[in-house]
Order: C-alpha cells, then sequence, then structure tokens
C-alpha cells in the first residue's frame, strides 16, 4: 500500500517532471509558438503535399524581397479542400486538378492560375533491375506494381482511364498489388524494393532521382480528354496544378502581395522541378 | 518454455528497429539536426503530448473516482460513451472536431481571440485532439483502480471523522497510484506519435504546428527517407526516455 505522503511525492515528482518538460524546451525558443504575428504580415497557404518542393523554393525566393510571413501547410489536395471548407481558414490553396474548379464552384475560391502540369510516370528502382522500359513492360508475369487508388485518387483514374485503352491492360492490372493514396509513399516502397514499379506524379519522381529512374508514358497523350477523377472532371492528358487565392484571404493585403508573387515567379520555378 | 513468445517478440520489435536504424546514414543525422523547423517540431511534440497527457490524468483521477463510486440509472450508457474515442479511428475525431469548429458556435469558440483564432491550425487543437484521445485511455485506467479499492476503506476514514474529499485524497487516491501513473504512461504513449486527426485540426504548419510525426510525413514528402527515419529513431529515443522516467516514478516492478 502507498502512504499519502508516497502519494504526494510520487504526485509532485510527476508533476515536475511535467512541468521541466515544459519550461526547458521553451528557454531555447526563439518565437513563441503560437504565430500569432500581424494579420497583415502572415499568409497560411494550403498545398498539396506533391507541391512542397517549389513551394519551399518560391518561399525561400519571396522571403528576399518581403517580410511576410509564410506559414505552409500540406496535405493532399482534396483533403485540404476539406479543411478549408470546414474551417474557414487559409488563404491561398495549391491543388491539382479536379479540385480547384470545384473549390470555386463552391465559392471557396476568389481567383486563381495554373502554376503546372503533372504527368503520370512510371517509377523503378535505380538500375531498372526487372529491365522496364515502357508500358507494356508492366504486363510481365510477376512484376509488383503500385498505382494511385482508382476511385479516390487523380493519378488512379488516370492509370483506369489509360489501362481501358491498351491491349495489356489487364495483364497490367493483374500485377497490380497496392493502390494507394499518397505518390510519395509509393516511391517509397519502390526506393526499397516492396514493390518493382510504381505509377507516380512526374514531379514526385524528380524528388527521388537519387533512388529511382522514371519512365515515361507516352500512351497518355492518345487517351480521350475527360475522366471523372474523384467525381470531378478533369483534363487526364494535362493534369493541372492550380494556385488560388481563398476567399477567406481575399482581403488580406500579404496573401495578395504572395499571389502575385507566385503569379509572376511561380511558373518559372514549377517548371523548373518537372510541373 | 514461457519465455519463447516473449523472446519472439522482442526479436521482431528489435528486428524491425536494427532495420530502421540500418538505414539512417550520417548525411541525414546532419541535415535532421541542422533543421531549425526540426528542433522546434521536438520541442511542440513534447509540450503538446505532455501538456495532454497532464490533462487527461488531472480529468481521469476525479472522472474515475466518480464514476467508480457512483450508481445511477443510465451509468453503463455514460460509461460507454466514454469508450467511444478509444474505438473510433482517430481519423474520425480529427474529421469531428474540424466540423464542430465549422458550426457557428464552433467558430465562435476559434475566434475569440480575433480572425486568427487559437485552435484550428493551432497548437491548441494538436491539444485537443490528443487530450480528447488521452483522456479516455486515461479515465478507463484510473476507473479500474478505483474499482479495485474496497469501498470499505473510506466509509471507515468517514466513521473516524474524515469528510468526502479526505476520503478520496487522503484514503482512495494514494492506493491508485500505480494506475494513475499507468495511465499517465498509456495515454501519452497512444499520443505521442498521434498524426491523423492531428494534420486535419492543426495542419502541417512548420515552427508552429509541427510535430514530429508531421515532420516524417514532410520529409517524405520530398524523397529524404534517410532523414524522416533518424526523426523516427529520434521519438523511438525520447519514448523509451519518458517512459522509462514514467515507470520509475510511478512505482514497484519496474528497473529495481
Amino acid at each position: 500500500m502507498v502512504s499519502a505522503n508516497i502519494f504526494i511525492k510520487r504526485a509532485a515528482a510527476l508533476a515536475a517532471a511535467f512541468a521541466a518538460a515544459l519550461i526547458l524546451p521553451s528557454c531555447s525558443k526563439k518565437e513563441s509558438a503560437d504565430g500569432t504575428a500581424g494579420k497583415s504580415e502572415t499568409v497560411m497557404v494550403l498545398s498539396g503535399g506533391s507541391m512542397r518542393a517549389p513551394l519551399e523554393k518560391l518561399i525561400k525566393e519571396y522571403k528576399k524581397v518581403s517580410n511576410d510571413k509564410i506559414l505552409t501547410s500540406y496535405g493532399g489536395s482534396g483533403e485540404l479542400c476539406a479543411q478549408i471548407q470546414n474551417s474557414g481558414k487559409g488563404d491561398i490553396y495549391i491543388c491539382h486538378d479536379p479540385f480547384m474548379p470545384w473549390a470555386e464552384k463552391q465559392g471557396m475560391v476568389d481567383k486563381w492560375f495554373t502554376i503546372g502540369h503533372f504527368k503520370i510516370v512510371i517509377v523503378v528502382p535505380k538500375g531498372n533491375p526487372k529491365h522496364i522500359g515502357k508500358l507494356a513492360d508492366l504486363a510481365k508475369p510477376g512484376i509488383r506494381i503500385g498505382v494511385g487508388d482508382m476511385t479516390y485518387s487523380t493519378s488512379g483514374q488516370v492509370v483506369k482511364q489509360l489501362l481501358s485503352t491498351v491491349p495489356y491492360g489487364d495483364a497490367i492490372k493483374k500485377n497490380i498489388v497496392s493502390g494507394s493514396k499518397g505518390h510519395q509513399g509509393r516511391c517509397s516502397s519502390v526506393a526499397m524494393g516492396a514493390l518493382d514499379a510504381g505509377i507516380v506524379w512526374a514531379p514526385v519522381a524528380r524528388l527521388y532521382s537519387d533512388k529511382l529512374e522514371s519512365i515515361p508514358i507516352p500512351e497518355i497523350d492518345k487517351l480521350d480528354a475527360i475522366t471523372s477523377a474523384t467525381y470531378k472532371e478533369s483534363d487526364v492528358r494535362d493534369i493541372k496544378v492550380a494556385a488560388g487565392l481563398l476567399k477567406n484571404g481575399a482581403d488580406n493585403p500579404a496573401a495578395k502581395r504572395f499571389y502575385d508573387f507566385l503569379e509572376k515567379q511561380g511558373k518559372k520555378v514549377f517548371k523548373e522541378m518537372g510541373f | 518454455m514461457m519465455w519463447t513468445p516473449l523472446a519472439a517478440y522482442l526479436l521482431l520489435i528489435l528486428g524491425l528497429l536494427g532495420a530502421m536504424m540500418g538505414r539512417i546514414t550520417w548525411p541525414a543525422v546532419r541535415t535532421a539536426f541542422s533543421d531549425e523547423a526540426l528542433l522546434a517540431a521536438i520541442r511542440l511534440s513534447l509540450e503538446t503530448s505532455f501538456v495532454s497527457a497532464l490533462l487527461s490524468v488531472l480529468v481521469a483521477i476525479p472522472a474515475g473516482y466518480a464514476l467508480s463510486r457512483s450508481r445511477f440509472p443510465g451509468l453503463a450508457a455514460l460509461d460507454t460513451v466514454l469508450d467511444i474515442p478509444i474505438v473510433l479511428p482517430p481519423l474520425i475525431i480529427g474529421l469531428a472536431v474540424l466540423i464542430f469548429f465549422s458550426t457557428p458556435f464552433g467558430r465562435w469558440v476559434d475566434r475569440l481571440n480575433g480572425p486568427e483564432g487559437w485552435i484550428i491550425y493551432h497548437p491548441a487543437g494538436i491539444v485537443l485532439v490528443q487530450f480528447l484521445i488521452g483522456a479516455a485511455i486515461a479515465v478507463r485506467v484510473v476507473k479500474a483502480g478505483f474499482d479495485n479499492v474496497d469501498e470499505r476503506y473510506e466509509n471507515v476514514a468517514w466513521t473516524l471523522g474524515a469528510n468526502r474529499w479526505q476520503a478520496f485524497a487522503k484514503v482512495a487516491a494514494p492506493l491508485v497510484w500505480p494506475n494513475v501513473a499507468a495511465a499517465a504512461i498509456i495515454s501519452w504513449a497512444r499520443i505521442f506519435g498521434l498524426f491523423g486527426p492531428v494534420i486535419l485540426v492543426a495542419g502541417t504548419m512548420r515552427e508552429r504546428t509541427e510535430i514530429m510525426p508531421t515532420t516524417i510525413f514532410l520529409e517524405i514528402s520530398i524523397g529524404r527517407l534517410e532523414v524522416a527515419l533518424v526523426v523516427g529513431a529520434m521519438m523511438v529515443a525520447i519514448s523509451m526516455a519518458t517512459l522509462i522516467a514514467f515507470k520509475k516514478i510511478g512505482g514497484k516492478g519496474y528497473f529495481w
């Protein structure tokens, strides 16, 4: 049995441990974690995770010419759309098709422009151990392929349409062992050998260029234009990446400034990085 | 014979850890530690998880006692409501929080301090989600402790002149100390690595709402698997250090 005194001592020790954990890290803190900088100087950018690399580069450039604080939050383009709708927060939204036209229809967006484009490619581990040189090679027996979910992801819808038009589509479908959301996860799986090949956005594949090789899929240009990816329509031959000024950010001068910067500089940087 | 399953399970865990550590490279460690944002994420992870675990335990002690000692119609239903955050997928909890704060009342609460708000896309949102899950676990563990304490001890204290508070604080509470410590351990362990609902409610903002699991997600998003693994290894080290400290404070049975 534990006496009352020991209980109090132990409770105090636990409380002290909690307090130390809270106070010590804060001692070296440069800035409050609450980030409550003046609204006019803070811009909240919500961006699809696949667009992180060019966006970080653009923010770095922007910091050279502006004192505005750019806060970024990354996630799936569709998940962010739901967040914006429910939270009523965020100044700028960067996403791939089909979400921007849809968000505009919902009245969430003040204005937007196309900042880049996505193409899908095949990725294989460096050295290409399974000798995959073109889409048809994915039909070889025993190849383990990862693609985007064919119902819930835009790239998965593109793959679905692609496989319905090529004669070896069914053979490739038999080799698909993973249909998931998340291009980075698929690239990681291929890099670690859990998959022999994956179909991902080309700019994401570029981020893994030290571990993966990319193989283009020219068959994509022969497809019919429209798909209903993730229940909204888009052109599979040209999946666009869009940057939009949200209604929430329309009265934030700093958001407008950063939007203007993206409009001027964004396309170039996105293009350089494979978009 | 009895040790075989334990040894097999330990080997499985150690094998996974070994595989993870084997992929870490020295440049990745340097990259991770030179990143200011990662250091901020470590701070925020510790701050939010400790605050949430502390709040969970502070709520669990009186709540567990009340649930254990009360008898009224509907108690079983009330008790089951407390299990909902344990049973539900964490992502649904995050979504529910997000939807709650989209209602007029939720929006009013979030924007008490102005249009910037203080919960959605803020560290308080992380604490809220962690607390929702941590408190449910803590209440369950502390209640089990009070269930095992014979009420007659408190009755005796009353007959000797103690009031209800004194009987609770001086007799019942000390007897459930191991459960309180276990509640702190289990709820902290559950919430330290929580990710899905956290990004829904608080986003992945660098140096504002980025916690260590967020860093792993962000590093993978730019193809830096090795840096993600360094952060994973750091989470293992922090978890082990914290749990050992908790267990030391918590009492008998561990490490001595």
